[in-house]
């Protein structure tokens, strides 16, 4: 069942204007994923109620909350910045929202500990915010959203301000406490890695639309647009050409200009011209640009007028340099037109 | 009792100040003035004589504080030497020290009959005092520069402190010599803050009072604020006076335009919280004479006139030609003769300023910390449009506005309010300094988190702002404990403050017991200074 619908909300400024309209289920940690400037965080404050939208309407549980003041929404926000309360302690700023709804003392004590405890910051209890590093202070924010047991929480790029390693381990942490609370999550990130790891669904945002929405892994192999297609991974377009076989017949329209795209991993080496009967869509090209990545190498080929990437897995094909034969499955390239 | 509604609590700043401020001087303004005024005012060549004067007088002030505090702000911002701290926090005296204080230690330090001629005749055996400064325009002129040097020092080096090292360092790697480097990288970076400092002292010095009220020595240095308070109050001309008020106000609030204008630059060209700091260098054999001539104008300006405050007010001949002997007789003869009344009413008018201002200036700082930058700009200028207009003009629009709507003055109210827009602009940014400091994501959490607007104010927002609210309160009440213009203007019969009191006495010779009154007023100043220091949150 939906639990919260957006319903064709719009919002209009002077340079940019944002219409969007999807659904999320109960339970479900769903991700607004775009380059900067998109949209997705002003959408995301739209759900929290500080921007007003100009039409359209934001249903939470079958209740309109489109006019509903912030604090009453029960939606909590985690900041990129943290933004904790400088004047409270850690267990003051966990216990600031469920203070706000007067819960009983005793109530209060106890989700306070509870949640120090998830975040494993027992013993931070009484320290100052500004003696908490960059992951500790982020950690608390994410508590004190949750004391509040909100509807939903909303998460504007909450692991940016972090280092890598941080990074990878906080990530891990919040889908935990996700699966175990089962809190209906929105996460606002930039970071696809981010995105593909975390979310149940994925909606890619454009210049303030929803671009496509679906499972990571849906949208990474079948992209309902090229910009879904460029912008998720490392990917290949290139001119149409009357001699690739492509795979999905239903894309077809066939008018000048089209492009097709394959992903990097569906190219595959070949090592001799001897082995390549049988194979469609066979290129050749020389190697421009080549650099490890470990359990691949990725390489540029100039093919014609067409710069293609391709990775070359263990056991490696390819050379340093020189020229190269590859395919690529026809049901691996779709054609837009 | 019903709460009040929090949208009508937000709005009561705003109320104030329309009814403060804005609704008599529109007054003032509208219906004050006419052409027959105008035409007196050109055809006087007295008028015109006064108004070149205050604009020579201020240019002069302005040239003579800024140029010298550029060497100064140098030395500060790039060397490291003995008690450099308390030096610098020096620098910030002035600000809250009263006028009528430099008045009173100019006198004592370069009157006829003062510290400096008596050394000089004891030393060289003369019959007459061979400097002749009080009274004249000299007097005007450095009386301006005591305030406002330190002043310009302190705003200078300020920016000098912050400027990016890395330009510096990036024009040196391409080959820029010292004074390429320095048109090219330094002076980009510092010349808003130089212009910003000199527009900001010349709208002081601009609407200076007591200093030319006393040091000018009467009508041939005279300036436009000095008549208006003799047209008002002496010659009972108020059509007079508001002519000259729209003269003095259209300029002053030309200066201001350019104040805010090169403020804003100022704070564009330096980075505001830049990781480059200048390294401090050890003073060189001859730069430690330039260094100890800056200390010791320093010493003279500021130092030097309240020390020998302190010191007249405790000494005492019981009769001509008998010895000086130290005791607190002036002390107990100012209390005889007129009781603690002025101590009693400035601590009064200070505590109810220092009240109403903080409570106005949160109130209103709050408000505009959740409107859009283009709200706030147009907040904060409603809010600082006060310090444009002098306080005397502001006293003379509540005079005539009481005088048209024939309202009688209830007491000390009318002052109250005079004393409250002359430092509320001061309070204010203290106050908004820090909000502006508040993240909006930290307000937005306690949205989020179901905080209301009551409670994120007080829970969040004052704790926060605590500092500023403090530093607001500290300066309204020292301010408020000095002021004398608008006391002057509309004080209640026999409502004397310290301030008017030492006025009173400078007026009559009685220089003995000014001092007591003066230390008093010292007192209260170092005290508030000293706070404000410690504090560390006062910002100019």
């Amino acid at each position: 069942m939906d639990y919260l619908e957006i319903n064709n909300v719009k919002k209009h400024y002077d340079d940019f204007n944002i219409s969007v309209d999807f659904k999320i289920s109960k339970g479900e940690f769903f991700t607004l994923l775009g380059p900067s400037g998109c949209g997705k965080t002003t959408l995301l404050r739209m759900i929290a109620g500080f921007i007003k939208p100009d039409s359209g309407n934001l249903i939470l549980n079958s209740r309109n909350i489109t006019n509903i003041e912030p604090k009453d929404r029960n939606i909590s926000i985690v900041f990129q910045n943290f933004a904790l309360f400088p004047n409270r302690n850690v267990y003051k700023n966990i216990s600031f929202g469920p203070e706000s709804k007067k819960w009983k003392s005793e109530r209060i004590r106890k989700k306070v500990e509870n949640l120090l405890s998830v975040i494993n910051m027992n013993k931070f209890s009484g320290r100052k915010t500004d003696t908490l590093s960059g992951g500790e202070k982020q950690r608390v924010s994410l508590a004190r959203a949750i004391a509040v047991e909100p509807d939903i929480i909303l998460l504007d790029e909450p692991l940016s301000a972090l280092d890598v390693a941080l990074r990878n381990s906080l990530r891990k942490e919040i889908r935990d406490i996700h699966d175990s609370t089962g809190l209906t999550t929105i996460y606002v990130t930039h970071d696809q890695e981010e995105a593909m790891t975390l979310s149940d669904r994925i909606c890619i945002m454009n210049n303030g639309r929803a671009e496509q929405t679906g499972k990571p892994e849906d949208l990474y192999y079948n992209p309902s647009s090229l910009f879904t297609a460029e912008f998720l991974g490392d990917s290949n377009v290139i001119r149409f050409d009357n001699n690739i076989k492509y795979g999905e017949e239903k894309k077809l329209a066939n008018m000048p200009g089209k492009q097709l795209f394959f992903r990097p991993e569906h190219c595959q080496v070949i090592k001799s011209r001897e082995s390549t009967e049988g194979n469609q869509n066979l290129f050749e090209g020389e190697i421009i640009k080549r650099s490890f990545h470990g359990s691949y190498y990725r390489s540029e080929i100039k093919c014609g007028n067409e710069l293609i990437t391709v990775y070359d897995y263990y056991p490696f094909k390819t050379a340093g340099s020189g020229r190269i034969l590859f395919t690529v499955e026809p049901e691996n390239i779709i054609c837009y037109s | 009792m019903k709460k009040l509604p929090a949208e009508i609590v937000k709005l009561i700043p705003f109320f104030f100040i329309l009814l403060a401020f804005y609704l008599p001087l529109i007054n003032l303004f509208s219906t004050g003035v006419s052409i027959a005024y105008f035409k007196e005012f050109l055809s006087k060549p007295y008028y015109l004589r006064i108004f070149v004067f205050t604009l020579k007088q201020a240019f002069l002030s302005s040239f003579f504080s800024v140029v010298p505090a550029i060497a100064g702000a140098y030395f500060l911002s790039h060397y490291s030497f003995p008690f450099k701290k308390p030096i610098k926090a020096i620098t910030a005296v002035p600000f809250v020290l009263p006028p009528i204080l430099v008045v009173l230690g100019f006198v004592l330090l370069f009157g006829n009959n003062g510290l400096i001629n008596r050394t000089l005749m004891s030393i060289f055996s003369l019959e007459e005092s061979p400097l002749k400064i009080l009274y004249s325009f000299r007097a005007i002129i450095l009386a301006h520069v005591f305030f406002n040097f330190p002043l310009a020092v302190r705003l200078i080096s300020s920016t000098w402190e912050k400027i990016s090292v890395s330009v510096i360092e990036a024009a040196k790697s391409l080959g820029a010599g010292k004074t390429r480097v320095f048109t090219q990288a330094v002076l980009p970076q510092l010349l808003p803050s130089i212009l910003a400092s000199f527009a900001l002292i010349f709208i002081l010095c601009f609407m200076s009072f007591s200093i030319i009220l006393v040091l000018g020595g009467g009508p041939k240095n005279s300036t436009v604020e000095v008549e208006i308070y003799r047209l008002a109050r002496i010659s009972f001309n108020i059509p007079g006076a508001c002519t000259l008020a729209i003269v003095q106000s259209a300029v002053s609030l030309i200066f201001l335009l350019i104040y805010t204008y090169f403020q804003k630059k100022n704070v564009s060209a330096v980075p505001a919280d830049s990781n480059e700091t200048l390294t401090e260098k050890k003073v060189s054999k001859y730069s430690v004479i330039i260094l100890l001539i800056f200390l010791f104008i320093l010493f003279v300006l500021i130092i030097l006139p309240m020390a020998v405050i302190i010191i007249e007010s405790f000494k005492y001949k019981t009769s001509r030609g008998s010895e000086i002997i130290y005791s607190l007789h002036w002390y107990k003869k100012s209390f005889s003769e007129i009781g603690f009344r002025p101590v009693r009413n400035s601590l009064f008018l200070a505590s109810v300023n220092t009240i109403v201002s903080v409570f106005m200036a949160l109130l209103a700082s709050s408000y505009s910390s959740k409107n859009r930058k283009g709200v706030q700009v147009f907040i904060e200028l409603f809010f600082t449009m006060s310090l444009g207009v002098s306080s005397i003009i502001l006293t003379l629009s509540y005079i005539k506005f009481m005088n048209d709507f024939s309202l009688k003055p209830v007491g000390w109210i009318p002052l109250v309010a005079a004393h409250t827009m002359a430092f509320l602009p001061f309070v204010f940014k203290s106050i908004s300094i820090f909000y502006d400091r508040i993240d909006r994501s930290i307000i937005e959490s306690a949205m989020s988190l179901g905080g209301s607007g009551r409670r994120i104010f007080f829970s969040i927002e004052i704790p926060m702002v605590k500092n500023g609210l403090f530093t607001g309160a500290v300066l309204a009440f020292a301010l408020s404990m000095g002021e004398i213009n608008a006391t002057l203007m509309i004080a209640p019969e026999n409502f004397i403050t310290i301030p008017i009191a030492i006025y009173r006495l400078i007026g009559s010779y009685n220089f003995f017991q000014a001092c007591a009154m003066g230390t008093i007023l010292i007192v209260t100043s170092a005290v508030s200074f000293m706070v404000l220091d410690r504090a560390g949150t006062f910002e100019l």
